[in-house]
């Protein structure tokens, strides 16, 4: 005996028409969607969504590291962190304005000594000697794919980003 | 994104969200499921409105969803299917007496909750004083009592 033919089909007196059928077709679909909603809240603690393994992205390049979110949320903040090594008076980093134009900075850790724009970039200087950690706070302002070269001392880091409405 | 748009995903979401969640989560409401309504409630404010607290924004969202309510409401009506498809249709879940357990089952409700209602509802004492009862759109579940009890 198959599962719909376990369901109960009756006679009754009532004026009400229950189309069991449909009720049959409905937790069919009413399953599905439960497992669809699995894999969202599986999708959610992973980083599918931002904020989980899936997520983050390193980039190593001449003993520089920088870190980033892949997948981003709108206006949702999130952390770029440059750890440098061996820096030697002034640490610059260039970020291409079309890239910015897509977040708002909220906060720069430590402060800048200097910044201006130049070549389609906004160059941050900051005094730095020996290992030196630098995070910038964003928030996106934009939706779906982001993407530019973050240049750490003339080193070009290419960063990409999905950012969910 | 614009506030129309959100206003429409919003409830078009938790329509989806709660048709897949079934009858049973509307039937049942404890003070738990009360209070998860006041989180829902909190969330879906903070992703309609974002940082956006202007009068004006609260004006289209209110209009918005209040609008699409009325036109989900005039489609029902029209479109019988539609009907079926958002709100669902009742089940019968005792007939003549007899608890039909598969489809109790199904539909996530338990014997305990029939006779709740039959004592609620009539103040029957078992389930032999039930002639039918049926699990109905909104969650709660009607008990029609057998002749000689009325």
């Amino acid at each position: 005996m198959n599962k719909q033919n376990s369901i109960e089909h009756i006679h009754h007196h009532l004026d009400l028409n229950e189309k069991i059928n449909d009720h049959i077709l409905g937790w069919k679909i009413q399953r599905v969607g439960w497992v669809i909603m699995l894999l969202i809240i599986l999708a959610g603690t992973t980083g599918i969504y931002g904020s989980g393994p899936f997520s983050y992205r390193k980039q190593i390049i001449s003993g520089n590291i920088l870190q980033y979110e892949f997948f981003l949320r709108y206006q949702s903040e999130t952390q770029i962190k440059f750890k440098l090594t061996n820096q030697t008076g002034i640490t610059r980093i260039g970020i291409p304005i079309d890239y910015m134009n897509s977040f708002e900075v909220k906060q720069i850790t430590p402060q800048p000594i200097e910044s201006r724009i130049a070549n389609k970039q906004l160059l941050y200087f900051f005094a730095a000697t020996g290992d030196a950690d630098i995070e910038f706070i964003l928030k996106p302002e934009s939706y779906l794919n982001v993407s530019g070269n973050i240049m750490v001392n003339g080193t070009a880091f290419p960063v990409k980003h999905f950012i969910y409405p | 994104m614009n506030l129309v748009i959100r206003g429409i995903a919003v409830y078009l979401f938790i329509l989806i969200i709660f048709r897949i969640a079934g009858k049973k989560s509307l039937s049942e409401a404890t003070t738990f499921d009360f209070v998860l309504l006041l989180i829902i409630s909190e969330v879906t404010q903070q992703a309609l409105i974002g940082e956006d607290f202007s009068l004006t924004a609260s004006f289209i969202l209110i209009t918005t969803l209040v609008g699409l309510d009325i036109l989900i409401g005039l489609i029902k009506l029209r479109w019988k299917p539609f009907a079926t498809i958002t709100e669902g249709v009742p089940l019968i879940i005792v007939n003549k007496g007899e608890v039909l357990e598969k489809r109790m089952q199904k539909a996530r409700v338990e014997i305990e909750d029939v006779l709740e209602a039959a004592r609620a509802l009539h103040g029957l004492k078992s389930i032999a004083e039930v002639d039918y009862a049926v699990l109905e759109m909104d969650g709660s579940i009607s008990i029609i009592p057998k002749k000689h009890q009325q």
